[in-house]
């Protein structure tokens, strides 16, 4: 079947079997292989990236399901050569080692401090409670959030 | 990472459109909403429709929680995560807020809905208990009409739910009722895991004595437990904690616990003794406004 | 890049180069630009499965193929059979073992590799499996090490020539038995424990998998894969494939975690390579999660019985028996022929009179290994026993558990010193460092607390 999905603002369509899992049809779109899978359970949170504007389990979402929505991969963080404060936190705060889990890290930070600008630690840590990562022990990971939420107010500020 | 068997696929337009497919495709079709409990089954190839129809497109119809005249009704495709943030929700059934802090993880709840986690009807499910316990019925809808039935006529086995090929669950309706109280207890193993055991609470005060309970338990039998037997001791007498405790007593009786991953036959029991407790003391100390 | 700020004073709090350097490979990591194997895709790639064994040990009856091969998209189903004639059907693990690439006469743990399907796509791949129909005759398994040795245990690795029970590897040992006794007998106190590790699994989140692309007209054979040992690999598979070594490349760009599970040569590996050069096309291979945590390298599973004595306050000797599952095969990650890191310092800190140590290696039917999981070399596993020995030691002498320390340590003169297996260390002042542990740690205020919690009957433990 013809499934259309808007992928990071462009219309992305391809025939696809019903069964094409949204992690797979976005790692098979050229340039997008920065979302990555990792289980078979739908736990570990390599996989996540915004449906409209939410943070979903990309390996638990069918493509077709997709056809009308907005999809935002980790591709889209950064714009005509600016990080996302929330990539530059990750690198400020030494929030990854080998990188896998990171993509599905950043996309829930992101939807996290959209909705919630200033979160407390315990909300960070919940809310990253859909990903794992095997190498970092999480705390740098919360301390990056918290920079970028810090980063933002400040922006913000300076803006108004 | 392992991937679904094929299967045919159609997107829902309508509530009766999703119900005519249905009862056409009869006993091949599964309806498919967040996904989250059928997808990773079908990924197993423990699962495998020939056909999924999808309500995603559904919400106008049936997501939503309201005030209908003396009943809370919840539609089936509310999102989790919609339950946990509804304040008119926490303030009349704060169980649900309790159940929905432990299920699953943010980013699944983003998605999964009450529907589905309740027509999946494993018998760990957190929303199984709690309905139980708040004296939940639920609607199911087909080509004939609605029908209302309680969450016993509900639960029929392990994985087997009331509602029938060419059937869909629509709605969830919570009696209201004055003096409530009600309260979720578990114990897993990680964050977001299945209960090892689970307690639902639920209690109704009139002045200083407990008119109605509801009691159910999650993972200690082939399906949701409902503890009549604790109920019926509960009623008419006044609330206190050696109640709580014989209430407790019943509940590790009566409860059918299996060994497995998540532990043994006694650990299960003496959880589902200890969750009921507390479930109670919490709820009656939110019926009596004392809890902050 | 050139640091060009001066060097903090040993006043400031932050250690050298603490925060100062960011990383380099953050740039691409950030940007979800990482090179992981599953990220690669190379013209004509075709996929890999594998079918696993459900049993943990069973006699292979038959196996039908005919199913799956007519499935429209898959290109070739390989089995032992297929592989006996390139002499692939087994090959050699790092610890001078054999491990059977596909299960041929039976499988000898579950999850056990027995069919490699290569299909168009990844999803074909998968269905294909359940194509293939596989007859198994059940036998009685050993799950328990401890039962592994017993005379009526069934035989795993019968297909090793006189191999006539399930023992992995001959008696490893070191130190001084006859001494040992000696202090034994001697000794004040004794003490007897359990000490088991049980089998945990590294599970980086990225799995193992591999690309393996045999070009037929120049005889290259080009690997990608997440890999931690690729020198040791090139040389297996020049081995196992019949190639030169130089004609073998293999290319390890970003590595989604190892932690030791990265390390061992796999049977998906091999039937990539196979396939390959069979084919003539590019052969991708990914395991999932399931397949992951049920065959690959895992970690740890010693099951060590252990006595401790003191003499005088001090602690004079250790004894240790250990028995070491690794599983179906011995797919030890271990450079050293013997379990290096656990005889080296199992004495820990201690001037012991004597000490000996010995570790049988035995075969169950379960996943082949271990390996070094955050690079232990089984040291996490002699740590592990030797802390929790010298605690069992002064619960049982009603001594604090740091002073009975401080009585054994090795003292500063004593240094360079050779433990009684055969290990020199070669300098310390581990009194004095414990101390500082102590000071910074405000033992004495840990202690107060702990007895007025247990005076309440809250429980609260000191770990050392």
């Amino acid at each position: 079947m013809q499934v259309t999905i808007t992928i990071n603002g462009e219309q992305v369509s391809r025939d696809v079997e019903p069964r094409m899992l949204l992690v797979h049809f976005i790692r098979e779109t050229p340039g997008l292989t920065g979302t990555h899978w990792g289980c078979d359970t739908s736990n570990c949170g390599a996989c996540v990236v915004l449906m409209d504007g939410k943070a979903v389990k990309s390996c638990t979402t069918l493509a077709a399901m997709c056809e009308g929505h907005e999809i935002r991969t980790v591709e889209s963080l950064e714009v005509d050569g600016r990080l996302d404060p929330i990539q530059m936190g990750f690198h400020e705060q030494h929030a990854l080692q080998c990188g896998f889990c990171t993509p599905g890290m950043l996309m829930t930070a992101r939807a996290l401090l959209d909705e919630n600008p200033n979160p407390t630690d315990l909300e960070i840590r919940t809310a990253i409670s859909g990903a794992i990562c095997r190498c970092t022990g999480y705390k740098n990971i919360v301390s990056a959030v918290r920079w970028a939420a810090e980063y933002e107010a400040a922006a913000a500020k300076q803006e108004v | 990472m392992q991937t679904p068997a094929s299967f045919e696929y159609e997107r829902a337009t309508s509530v009766e459109g999703a119900i005519a497919s249905l009862a056409r495709l009869g006993s091949d079709a599964r309806v498919i909403a967040g996904g989250h409990s059928l997808l990773p089954m079908m990924k197993l190839r423990l699962a495998e429709p020939a056909h999924l129809i999808d309500i995603n497109d559904l919400e106008g119809e049936l997501s939503y929680i309201r005030d209908d005249g003396g009943e809370i009704a919840i539609g089936a495709l509310t999102r989790h995560v919609d339950l946990l943030g509804s304040d008119f929700l926490a303030e009349h059934f704060p169980v649900f807020r309790d159940a929905e802090e432990v299920i699953a993880d943010p980013v699944v709840r983003n998605r999964g809905t009450i529907g589905g986690s309740l027509c999946q009807a494993d018998a760990a499910e957190d929303l199984s208990a709690v309905c139980t316990a708040v004296k939940a019925k639920v609607v199911i809808r087909g080509t004939g009409g609605s029908r209302t039935v309680s969450m016993e006529e509900f639960h029929v086995g392990p994985y087997v739910t009331a509602v029938g090929d060419g059937e869909l669950l629509t709605e969830i309706r919570l009696p209201l009722f004055p003096g409530a109280g009600s309260a979720h207890e578990k114990v897993e193993r990680r964050a977001g895991d299945w209960a090892i055991a689970a307690a639902s609470a639920a209690v109704w005060l009139d002045s200083s004595t407990i008119s109605n309970a509801g009691i159910g338990l999650s993972a200690v039998g082939l399906t949701t437990i409902h503890l009549t037997r604790a109920e019926e001791l509960l009623k008419g007498k006044p609330p206190s904690e050696e109640l709580f405790a014989q209430a407790a007593e019943i509940a590790s009786e009566d409860c059918s616990p299996m060994a497995d991953g998540r532990g043994p036959v006694d650990y299960k029991r003496h959880l589902a003794g200890v969750l009921t407790k507390r479930a109670l003391s919490r709820a009656t100390a939110r019926a009596l406004n004392q809890e902050a | 890049m050139a640091v060009t700020e001066n060097l903090p004073s040993p006043q400031t709090e932050r250690p050298i180069g603490f925060g100062r350097l960011k990383r380099k490979e953050d740039a691409r990591f950030i940007r979800g630009q990482g090179n992981y194997l599953d990220d690669l895709r190379l013209p004509g790639m075709v996929y890999g499965a594998m079918l696993r064994s459900p049993y943990a040990h069973a006699r292979i009856v038959s196996i039908d193929t005919s199913k799956a091969l007519a499935h429209p998209n898959v290109a070739a189903v390989i089995t032992a059979k297929d592989l006996e004639t390139l002499g692939l059907a087994w090959m050699p693990t790092i610890s001078y073992d054999t491990q059977a690439v596909l299960a041929g006469d039976k499988v000898r743990f579950q999850g056990q590799e027995v069919a490699f399907v290569i299909a168009t796509d990844e999803y074909s791949a998968n269905d294909a499996l359940q194509l293939i129909d596989v007859e198994y005759e059940p036998l009685p398994a050993v799950v328990n090490a401890r039962k592994a040795l017993d005379d009526d245990a069934p035989l795993i690795r019968d297909d090793k020539t006189g191999q006539r029970d399930n023992l992995a590897s001959p008696l490893w040992e070191a130190g001084d038995k006859e001494a040992a006794d000696k202090a034994f007998a001697e000794a004040d106190v004794v003490v007897e424990r359990d000490i088991i590790y049980p089998r945990c699994h590294p599970a980086p989140l990225e799995t193992c998998g591999m690309i393996a692309d045999f070009n037929p007209k120049t005889g290259q054979l080009d690997i990608y894969n997440g890999n931690q040992a690729p020198h040791a690999h090139r040389t297996v598979y020049a081995h196992v494939a019949g190639l030169a070594e130089h004609m073998i490349r293999i290319m390890c760009n970003d590595i989604g975690g190892g932690f030791g599970n990265k390390v061992p040569v796999y049977p998906g590996y091999v039937c990539a390579i196979a396939g390959s050069i069979v084919a003539g096309v590019p052969v991708k291979w990914v395991e999932n999660r399931s397949e992951n945590l049920m065959s690959t390298g895992f970690a740890r599973d010693y099951i060590m019985r252990s006595e401790i004595c003191a003499k005088d306050g001090k602690i004079t000797g250790l004894r240790v028996d250990t028995i070491a599952d690794h599983g179906a095969f011995d797919s030890t990650a271990q450079p050293t022929k013997f379990p290096a890191g656990f005889f080296h310092i199992v004495c820990g800190s201690y001037d012991l009179e004597a000490a000996h140590v010995q570790v049988k290696a035995v075969y169950t039917n379960k996943a082949p290994g271990g390996v070094a999981y955050r690079c232990s070399f089984r040291i996490t596993e002699a740590v592990y026993l030797v802390e929790r020995m010298v605690d069992a030691l002064a619960r049982e002498m009603k001594v604090d558990q740091i002073d009975l320390r401080m009585n054994s340590f090795i003292q500063p003169e004593q240094f360079p010193y050779e433990t009684t297996t055969g290990w020199t260390y070669d300098s310390g002042e581990y009194g004095k460092t414990m101390q500082v542990a102590k000071d910074i740690a405000g033992y004495g205020d840990l202690l107060r607390e702990q007895t007025e919690k247990r005076a309440r009957g809250e429980l609260m433990g000191i770990g050392v």
